[in-house]
């Protein structure tokens, strides 16, 4: 592909531009010196590149739900921004990596039906499912059990995933459906690798996905041991069968782990023991978030021209939209300022 | 030869006949709308159409529809139908539903087939497993210690299942696979069942129970599955003539509905165009003359709607678009004016004018009577093909074979036959001369016709004032003429004084075209500040008269290339001097196909690059509108 290197080239540099306009530490230390909701806002509106998507709001009458949804709606158009600048293959993989935030919101909304918890709050942060998937919205919306909502989804690659459920539902099957998605997205993700892509491009995209299966895999793992007490070979039912730094064997000893101690013993001597350290169970999500975040930046940082670039910077976007709302959640509820600070990704502190 | 006659119309009639009307004589007229409501707008009461979405998800539906019953090409089905019957947009979705309904059945059947054949398929392969049993299959799944299940699990939960398999209490025996699942039979001991079970129920695995379709041995068992297999393959057959009837017996009905839905379409389109009162619309839009005639009878007898004519020159605002018309000879040169542009409308048609230009161009660059006939076959080839620059290439080939004969050389060999006119190896001091005169002829020719396109849009400046008007024009013979009188007589034809007037007066006529044209419009003699204009005017003088020489030189690239692609064959010939026999021939082969080709593509480009540079831009501005009639819109738009 003699073109590749182009097409990169060009979609490097709208990346890399754009990653220049995410928010620095500094805006986050202005952020959470913010008293309320509104202000925050409005600061975002003044300073930062959100002012665009945020310019029909107004700050002084704004719920999160409706924040959310512009942030998810501009890291939509980001992608669409890149995805002009690539061409096929990449192009093509590119849009079923992405495919992520259609499975989020997926699975969002099963949990909805399937706790009853109808709200409009929540229907509303569908954004992806609303605007920009090709599954039909409108028929899924009114799904008024789980089975009809399966069978909503026919003619989709989502049905094979989840026909097995209807008439099987059981007490924990919110769970296994939530597991059955991922398992999906992620195989399907490192099928299409190999078949659309070659050389570096492969090399990177396995890395970043290679790693963040092996992370999910572990805290899966962690779950299932720690909350549901469940045997090896249910728990490895759960994992997505994939390994890149983690070794199979590892894997397994994990799942066979009979108590908490032993499991951070096993853990510790896995390429990933930084992430999972013994004492701050609660920060593990945090750290993995971190761990990935200064991947995707070394990946930006690389002089080679190549798709992981235009991956790493739709993931950092996400970070940062993450970060903004954890922000506004903790002003909301008035949490100590440090205590936000600690759950914000890849902030210099 | 020339740019088509436009008319603007402007229509109005009752506003329930819109619809009616826009069908029978819009759709497929050669009228190019324009917005109706920019066009009126100091007519009180008007305003759009309420804002109506095309039907595109209803054309969509049919398509796909057509595309069940095996018609991928609907567009281009060209099948006689009786008359339109005229449909209403909830008439259609009636009409689509229950089609759709219909084609759901089938697919389901079909789906459903698919589904039991495959299932068969691995019993079959289980049963071939178990063929040497000689035990009731009722039993062997009810073994009182050993309990046996046949199923399947999606290939995923397989995989996991390897990372526990080595230390598990079940045998796995894998018996077939398909796309997405993995067929197996597992056995476990009866005390371990229950934990074995759970396990496999949460691995997704779905149990078959042969013993509820089959009874007796396994060999028994695998007879009773080939009846049933037969059965269904039976049934499936029946299924396929189904479909293939409701297939045949839908065909003009399905057509029909496209094309009431992308007439549909094509209305609501229109209506984005028109505008309407309470009680009338207004449709607007420019219409060629003749396609006019064809229209008028029509719309005259209709008694429903009125309609005003106007010339292009009376409105202030609107640009007529462009169609350019020209004979069968012509018409392939228009692709090369396209790529440049279109003439505005009160330009001349440069068609002709490339046309004839072109082809002496390339001629004079690359004659070869042997090579011409291969382009000209290749040009041929392309026509057929409906590539646009096929005829161009053609009428270059035919130029070639021309030029061909008047240089005397027949596929690079000057010995074959007589040149009529001149060899160019041997004159090329004639050649070049020739070239340089030709250059002298076409940019003179751009100029007059610069001066035709200043006539017939009424500009004065460009007329007499511009560097490609009367006063370049002079300026330009002057200049010429007293060359070659200095050339032939060593000395110059006239005095000074004369000297002074001829060609002083033009220059100062250039100089001076920017102030006269701002009188003109009446604005301010000289606009900017005095220095900058008169520094700034006075360089682009410098300029205009350097580029009369440098343009004039740039043609010996004519001859030049003449010379060019005898020199190339010579060197063929060379190389070809040094084998002997069969592979000679074969160098003069290749050699000839290089020539072609190469050269063919290096002389048509200089032969473009000439018209467009030297002569388009001293006559021709190319911002004009390609005419975009309805009739010629591609009508699926999903």
């Amino acid at each position: 592909m003699p073109f590749s290197v182009l097409s990169y080239t060009a979609a490097n540099t709208k990346a890399r531009a754009l990653f220049g306009k995410l928010l620095t530490s500094d805006d986050y230390k202005k952020l959470l010196d913010k008293k309320n909701v509104p202000d925050i806002a409005s600061y975002l509106k003044k300073y930062t590149s959100y002012s665009s998507i945020l310019s029909e709001i107004n700050e002084n009458d704004v719920h999160r739900g409706e924040l959310e949804a512009l942030f998810k709606a501009s890291l939509y158009n980001d992608f669409i921004k890149i995805l002009h600048f690539l061409g096929g293959n990449a192009a093509k993989f590119i849009e079923a990596a992405f495919l992520r935030h259609e499975i989020e919101d997926l699975k969002m909304l099963i949990s909805i039906i399937y706790t009853r918890r109808e709200s409009e709050l929540m229907k509303d942060s569908l954004v992806f499912l609303k605007k920009y998937s090709t599954l039909d919205y409108n028929k899924l919306i009114r799904s008024r059990s789980v089975e009809e909502l399966i069978s909503n989804l026919k003619g989709t690659e989502y049905y094979k995933v989840l026909a097995y459920f209807t008439g099987n539902l059981k007490q924990n099957s919110l769970f296994d459906i939530e597991m059955a998605l991922d398992n999906h997205f992620f195989l399907s993700v490192i099928k299409l690798k190999d078949k659309l892509l070659s050389g570096s491009d492969r090399k990177i995209v396995t890395r970043s996905f290679g790693l963040e299966i092996d992370i999910l895999n572990i805290m899966l793992i962690y779950r299932c041991k720690k909350l549901f007490y469940l045997p090896k070979e249910i728990t490895l039912n759960y994992v997505i069968p994939y390994w890149y730094r983690l070794k199979k064997s590892q894997l397994v000893r994990l799942a066979e782990s009979h108590d908490i101690s032993e499991f951070k013993d096993l853990v510790s001597q896995t390429p990933y023991a930084k992430i999972f350290k013994a004492n701050e169970e609660h920060m593990w999500e945090t750290n993995s978030m971190t761990f990935m975040y200064r991947f995707y930046k070394s990946i930006l940082r690389e002089k080679q021209p190549s798709l992981g670039v235009a991956i790493a910077y739709l993931h950092l976007k996400d970070i940062d939209i993450r970060n903004i709302i954890t922000v506004i959640e903790g002003v909301r509820y008035s949490l100590p300022t440090e205590e936000i600070e600690k759950y914000l990704i890849g902030v210099d502190r | 030869m020339s740019i088509l006659k436009m008319k603007f119309i402007s229509i109005v009639g009752r506003k329930d006949y819109f619809d009616e009307f826009v069908l029978k004589y819009v759709v497929n007229s050669g009228i190019e709308l324009a917005d109706a409501l920019s066009k009126l707008e100091n007519i009180k009461g008007l305003s759009r159409y309420a804002d109506e979405e095309p039907h595109n998800d209803l054309v969509k539906r049919i398509l796909s529809v057509a595309e069940f019953i095996g018609m991928k090409n609907i567009n281009t089905e060209n099948v006689d139908i009786p008359s339109q019957t005229y449909y209403t947009v909830l008439q259609l979705q009636d009409e689509v539903s229950l089609l759709e309904k219909e084609i759901r059945s089938y697919t389901e059947l079909m789906e459903k087939y698919r589904e039991e054949l495959n299932q068969y398929f691995h019993m079959q392969k289980k049963l071939e497993l178990l063929i040497g049993l000689d035990v009731d299959l009722d039993s062997f799944f009810n073994f009182e210690f050993i309990k046996f299940r046949f199923g399947r699990i999606p290939k995923k939960s397989y995989r996991q299942l390897q990372l526990y398999i080595d230390d598990f209490d079940a045998i796995v025996y894998p018996v077939s696979q398909d796309q997405d699942y993995v067929w197996l039979i597992y056995f476990t001991p009866k005390i371990y069942s229950e934990k074995v079970d759970s396990i496999f129920s949460s691995l997704y695995f779905e149990r078959v129970r042969l013993s509820a379709e089959f009874k007796g041995t396994p060999a028994e068992a695998l007879k009773q599955l080939k009846e049933k297999l037969s059965i269904l393959q039976n049934e499936q057959k029946n299924l396929d003539e189904n479909i293939k009837i409701f297939a045949q017996s839908n065909r003009e009905r399905v057509i029909n509905l496209y094309r009431a839905a992308i007439q549909l379409n094509l209305i609501s389109e229109i209506r984005r165009y028109a505008a309407c009162t309470k009680e009338s619309f207004y449709i607007t839009g420019w219409i060629p003359e003749d396609e006019l005639n064809k229209l008028k009878p029509t719309i005259d007898s209709d008694k429903k709607v009125i309609y005003i004519l106007e010339e292009p020159d009376m409105l202030k605002n609107l640009k007529p678009p462009i169609e350019l018309k020209n004979n069968v000879l012509f018409k392939p040169f228009e692709t090369l004016v396209r790529m440049y542009g279109l003439p505005s409308y009160n330009e001349i048609d440069p068609t002709a004018f490339v046309a004839v230009t072109y082809f002496l161009m390339f001629g004079l660059m690359f004659g070869d009577v042997g090579q011409g006939l291969v382009l000209l076959l290749a040009g041929l080839f392309l026509l057929k093909r409906k590539v646009s620059l096929g005829g161009v290439i053609s009428g270059a080939g035919i130029s070639s074979v021309v030029f061909g004969f008047l240089y005397g050389s027949v596929f690079g060999f000057e010995d074959w036959i007589d040149a009529l006119w001149i060899r160019p190896m041997e004159n090329i001091n004639t050649m070049l001369f020739v070239a340089v005169i030709a250059g002298v002829l076409l940019i003179t020719s751009a100029m007059v016709l610069n001066m035709i396109n200043g006539i017939k849009s009424r500009n004065l400046p460009r007329i007499f004032f511009d560097k490609n008007g009367m006063a370049g024009f002079i300026f330009y013979w002057s200049t010429v003429i007293l060359v070659l009188y200095f050339y032939k007589n060593n000395k110059l034809p006239f005095s000074l004084g004369t000297f002074i007037i001829i060609l002083i007066i033009p220059i100062l006529a250039m100089f001076f075209k920017e102030p006269f044209e701002n009188y003109l419009h009446k604005r301010e003699f000289i606009p900017k500040e005095k220095g900058v204009f008169f520094v700034q005017t006075f360089f682009e003088l410098f300029d205009t008269i350097l580029s009369y020489l440098s343009n004039t030189i740039s043609f010996i690239r004519l001859s030049a290339f003449a010379l060019n692609h005898a020199g190339l064959f010579m060197a063929i010939m060379i190389l070809a001097g040094m084998t002997k026999g069969f592979g000679s021939i074969v160098e003069i082969v290749l050699g000839n196909i290089l020539i072609i080709g190469l050269e063919g593509l290096i002389v048509g480009i200089q032969a473009l690059r000439l018209e467009y540079y030297e002569l388009f831009n001293r006559f021709f501005t190319g911002n004009g509108r390609a005419y975009k009639p309805l009739k010629r819109r591609n009508l699926v738009k999903t």
